[in-house]
């Protein structure tokens, strides 16, 4: 019972607790209403700091400082009583540490018995606070607004940056800057005030500055920046430098633009011959004044500027006249007055006058001409009005003067013809009066902008004139009496080239992305301001190579398709250049140094033109075609390999589509077909044209396995004459295209007539030698085995003679020995006419009469005959005459007769037949006999081989069969045997 | 061994028979010897008589059955004989064709090369006198 009691569920239970509560992380407490600990895990010793006698049975609230005690307690009634279910409790412990306990348990679990858990969590907390921290300082920068808003790192390292700095500098996230220096993007001229003011904002100081950036994607910005110092929270150390900036750069542009026309005039006014002074409109103060002025008035510059123009004239009441002609004609040429010159002489001059605006402000340029001596007068007054004219120019095409309710109170301009409407219509209205409805509220919003800020206002719109949309620019500037000076300046060239550029630097950044083609783009110089990653990639070279080179050649070999060289103006951006058309899909190519290798390029040229018929850029695509160029150099190759083949070629070839129609064939093939099959190969025609009726359904099984893929090839023949035929190899392959789809075949026709007959020779003479050789292998078997029997005979003869005393005994050993060497030498003699057959090379031919020399043989074996009761069919007539040897002859008939006589069955009534036929243009002799027969599956090999003589038989069988077949086939015959055991045998010689 | 009473010479070569015939009566004259010139003769006398040969003196280069034609339908029949015949190979071949052929016969006891020597036959027949 007690082990199922230890594994009740009741006890587990109360194990599984007790191995949770020792091993917790946390402090687990038992307390009773009071707070006092019942008990404590080991966890709390660590928790609380004390030891766990310090622990149980203390009051909780003692155990945590002493001024958070009460806290403490009022949490944990409060918890007891159900009202907190956990709480934080923050204290500083004995050591003066900042600690975060979080506290919780379940109240009430027993009477008087609560379980509380305590839980570090000041780490945690540390964390969450600077987060929050961090966080707030974070959310307080970027909701300062749209500016760009940095900070930075005393070395300008990027520590943070908010969306619309991100903008500025190109970024596309925070990763691509932060920890990065501003001074990558930063222009070098500014790095030096850009560190002196963030030594200064280190050093609690706020600046300001304005400096050049180009943004990581290569945009140029101006950039105004308040920098002031971030301190950290003891308020003294800077951390970083807070750095608040803005894109000026359209302002900068336009201040730049202001600037460099007033350069270019006092430039132009300095240098002018005619002495030239600038005075304010409102008071005649001189601001300006040239080198001509020092000389007229006999002061220095210094001197002059400060004056006051009232002060020239020889008489007041001109001054008042020139003002009124002023105010009415906008402008005064070549006024005849007197002026107090040098040393307050009176000169008379001729002065010319127009307004201008200069530094915002509205100015009077005067120009003056001795004409003390009179002379020249018209001319000089044209010549002066002409410079005025020319200086004038630089300054804008239009002035404007507002006045404080809007009114057009004045205009100037050095064309007449850029006024959109007459002078009378607008002067003394206002905007809405005269401008379109959406120019007018622009021009009064402006207006009030600039009185309200004082400063230039520029801004740019464009009218409808003559149906054509003219670009302006408006810059307008407050003057003293709440007047507003625009000045205009038409822009529409700029405009129009402007979205020229906007336009093409769109389709180059399209054409960018697509990495295949190159760009890049010459200004009117030829120097290459802009190019993509593949222009270098195509044409093999680095940045540094291509930007800013004046002539897009150097250093390049260039050439034609066919190889030549390409004459420098030849090259597409140079003709584009001179003819200022586009020059297209111009193909060159190039050895790329980092390929290493032919690049082809498809070139095409675009100038951009502007308004006036001039250059501005010129944009070059390179369409990389090597691939393309390779392909079809290697196609052309093979195709010209291929026709070299197909047309030189001993081999006749025709090109059949699916359908087995003919597409090409070759002039073999012509040939072939013209002379052997007496057709002409057409274009257009079918395979079954040519084919004879009976071989159709073999050709259509051919072609259809050639057309799911296979190769067949077979030789045929062709008769040609009775005797001689042609042959010919055919090959049918499949022709595959692109997609590996069977689309045709190729029939080859090879005539291998040559080739054929050798190898039949060969053949021939193959088997010719084999003959040979079975031939001689014969012979010699039999001479070891013929002259071995005789002799092995004579050694057994001796053997016996030696043991004889017999006298009769020894007598007759010796007559056997005669015998026996009477037969060696037959066959020594019989051997002797094999070998003579087969040396004899020049064998004599005669005309002989078979019938005769059949006659003879048939009376040489009269006598056999007789004994075998044979009858002898010979069927030969008289007239008969073969070309023979008549040795041979002899000697065929004879032993081939003899045989049929010897092997006659003396069952039957037994005959030979004799009868001579032409088989093949060849005389055959064929000797039928109804004797024993031979089994000719058994001893067909032994028929013409190696038998001995039978021994007392005056006919040599065996031995004579093999040399009638040896003189036989020495005559260019054969002999061949039919035969049946107990039926007959029939031995058909071809005498050849 | 027992006592070779019987021999038989299969031989299309006439003086050859005769020869060996006087050399084995040589050594024992008691020896009864046939003697045959072709392979048919003696099959046919092997189907027939009782009184079989000890040893047979096959010669295989013979005309319409040769030696090896004969060792071919002996064969046949060897099953059916009282007696068991020790056939020796002679011929005057010495090509090595037909020594290499003649092991694929079992009943051939041994090869043996023309001339048959009087020392051989001894050996063979194991009873001089």
């Amino acid at each position: 019972m007690a082990n199922i009691s230890e594994h009740s569920p009741h006890n587990l239970h109360i194990r599984y607790a007790n191995t949770v509560f020792k091993n917790a992380l946390n402090a687990l407490l038992f307390i009773n209403d009071e707070g006092k600990i019942l008990e404590a895990n080991p966890a709390s010793c660590i928790l609380l700091e004390r030891p766990i006698d310090e622990i149980n049975n203390h009051c909780l609230y003692d155990l945590i400082s002493n001024e958070k005690s009460k806290i403490l307690e009022l949490f944990i009634k409060s918890f007891i009583n159900g009202l907190e279910k956990d709480f934080i409790l923050s204290f500083y412990n004995k050591k003066g540490e900042s600690k975060v306990f979080s506290i919780s348990g379940s109240a009430n679990i027993d009477q008087q018995l609560h379980f509380i858990i305590l839980k570090d969590i000041s780490s945690n907390a540390k964390t969450e606070t600077q987060l929050a921290d961090s966080e707030q300082r974070l959310n307080a920068i970027i909701e300062t607004g749209q500016e760009c808003i940095k900070l930075l790192g005393n070395e300008g390292e990027i520590l943070e940056i908010n969306a619309a700095g991100l903008e500025i500098l190109e970024a596309n996230n925070e990763k691509d800057v932060i920890g990065k220096s501003v001074f990558e993007v930063l222009h070098n001229k500014y790095k030096d005030p850009f560190k002196k003011i963030t030594a200064e904002v280190f050093q609690g100081q706020s600046g300001r500055l304005e400096y050049e950036i180009t943004g990581l994607k290569g945009t140029h910005h101006w950039i105004e920046m308040k920098a002031a110092p971030l301190f950290c929270k003891d308020k003294k150390t800077v951390i970083a430098m807070l750095s608040i900036s803005q894109k000026i750069t359209e302002r900068k542009k336009a201040e730049n633009a202001l600037l460099e026309s007033e350069k270019m005039f006092t430039n132009i006014f300095e240098f002018s011959p005619i002495p030239l002074l600038i005075s304010r409109t409102h008071d005649g103060k001189v601001i300006m004044a040239n080198q001509g002025i020092e000389k007229m008035m006999g002061k220095s510059k210094s001197q002059i500027i400060g004056e006051y123009t009232s002060d020239y004239y020889a008489r007041k009441e001109d001054r008042e006249l020139i003002i009124s002609e002023m105010m009415h004609k906008g402008e005064i040429i070549g006024k005849e007055i007197d002026i107090k010159g040098a040393g307050g002489q009176i000169r008379s001059m001729l002065v010319s006058i127009q307004f201008i605006v200069l530094h915002g402000e509205n100015m009077l340029l005067t120009a003056f001409i001795d004409i003390t001596e009179r002379k020249q007068k018209d001319k000089i007054i044209e010549s002066t009005k002409n410079d005025l004219a020319s200086i004038v120019n630089m300054l804008p095409d239009l002035l404007f003067r507002f006045n404080e309710e809007n009114k057009f109170i004045f205009y100037h301009t050095n064309d007449p013809e850029k006024l959109i409407t007459s002078p009378d219509l607008f002067l003394g209205k206002t905007p809405e009066e005269v401008l379109p409805q959406d120019l007018a509220v622009l021009v009064n919003k402006k207006i009030h902008q600039t009185r309200a800020s004082k400063q230039l206002e520029i801004f740019e719109y464009s009218l409808d004139h003559f149906g054509e949309t003219e670009w302006f620019e408006c810059r307008m500037l407050n003057t003293e009496n709440k007047e507003v000076l625009a000045i205009i300046r038409n822009i529409t060239p700029q405009k129009q080239g402007e979205l020229a550029i906007k336009e093409s630097e769109y389709k180059f950044r399209s054409l960018v992305k697509d990495l295949t083609v190159g760009v890049f783009v010459q200004d009117k110089n030829q120097k290459i301001i802009l190019h993509n990653d593949s222009a270098l990639d195509l044409l093999g070279v680095d940045e540094s190579q291509l930007i800013n080179t004046i002539s897009n050649t150097n250093g390049w070999e260039i050439k034609h398709e066919d190889g030549s060289l390409f004459r420098k103006e030849d090259f597409p951006t140079n003709k584009s250049f001179e003819s200022l058309k586009p020059c297209k899909n111009v193909t060159i190519g190039l050895l790329n140094p980092l390929k290493k290798d032919m690049v082809w390029l498809s070139v095409d040229a675009i100038p951009m033109i502007d308004q006036e018929g001039k250059l501005i850029h010129i944009v070059c695509t390179l369409y990389d075609i090597s691939i393309k160029k390779k392909a079809e150099d290697a196609l052309h190759k093979s195709e010209d390999n291929l026709r070299t083949v197909f047309q030189n070629t001993e081999v006749g070839y025709i090109l059949f589509d699916r359908n087995r129609r003919i597409l090409s064939f070759n002039e073999n093939a012509q040939l072939f077909t013209q002379k052997d099959l007496h057709k002409n190969l057409l274009e257009g025609a079918y395979l079954l044209d040519y084919t004879a009726k009976e071989r159709e359904q073999e050709l259509i099984l051919i072609t259809q396995k050639v057309l799911q893929g296979e190769s067949i090839e077979y030789d045929m023949t062709i008769p040609i004459s009775e005797q001689e035929k042609k042959w010919f190899r055919l090959k049918y392959s499949p022709v595959y295209n692109k997609t590996q789809l069977v689309s045709g075949f190729v029939l080859s026709i090879e005539d291998i007539t040559q080739r054929k007959n050798n190898e039949l020779e060969l053949i021939n003479s193959l088997s010719l030698v084999t003959e040979q050789n079975e031939r001689l292998l014969n012979f010699s078997y039999i001479v070891s085995h013929n002259l071995r029997s005789h002799t092995s005979n004579i050694k057994m003869i001796l053997n016996l003679l030696e043991d004889e005393e017999n006298e009769d005994e020894r007598k007759e050993l010796l007559e056997s020995l005669k015998s026996v060497s009477e037969l060696l030498n037959e066959t020594i003699y019989n051997l002797n006419d094999v070998i003579s057959i087969q040396s004899n090379i020049n064998k004599i031919l005669e005309p002989i009469k078979l019938n005769e020399y059949i006659n003879k043989a048939l009376e040489i074996l009269s006598k056999n005959i007789k004994d075998k009761n044979v009858t002898i069919k010979n069927n030969i007539t008289k007239e008969i005459i073969i070309q023979y040897n008549p040795a041979y002859l002899e000697s065929i008939i004879l032993n081939f007769i003899s045989n049929a006589i010897k092997y006659s069955d003396p069952k039957k009534e037994a005959w030979i037949e004799i009868n001579v036929y032409e088989e093949n243009d060849k005389t055959v002799l064929l000797i039928k006999d109804n004797g024993i027969g031979i089994d000719l599956t058994k001893n067909g090999d032994k028929l013409f081989g190696m038998y001995k003589t039978f021994h007392g038989n005056s006919d040599a069988r065996g031995l004579g069969l093999f040399i009638s077949k040896n003189q036989i086939e020495s005559m260019g015959g054969h002999v061949d045997v039919e035969s049946e055991l107990n039926k007959g045998t029939s031995f058909k010689i071809t005498l050849g | 061994m027992s006592r070779i009473n019987n021999i038989w010479i299969i031989d299309d070569d006439k003086l050859y028979t005769v020869l060996s015939t006087k050399i084995i009566l040589k050594i024992d004259p008691l020896i009864q010897i046939d003697s045959f010139p072709q392979g048919e003769a003696a099959l046919a006398e092997l189907n027939k008589t009782s009184n079989l040969p000890d040893i047979i003196f096959l010669d295989i280069n013979m005309p319409i059955m040769d030696g090896w034609e004969f060792l071919n339908e002996y064969q046949n029949i060897k099953s059916k004989l009282v007696k068991s015949i020790q056939i020796y190979a002679v011929s005057s071949s010495i090509s090595s064709s037909d020594i290499e052929k003649s092991t694929h016969y079992p009943e051939i006891k041994e090869y043996l090369v023309k001339p048959l020597k009087k020392e051989k036959i001894i050996e063979l027949i194991g009873n001089q006198m």
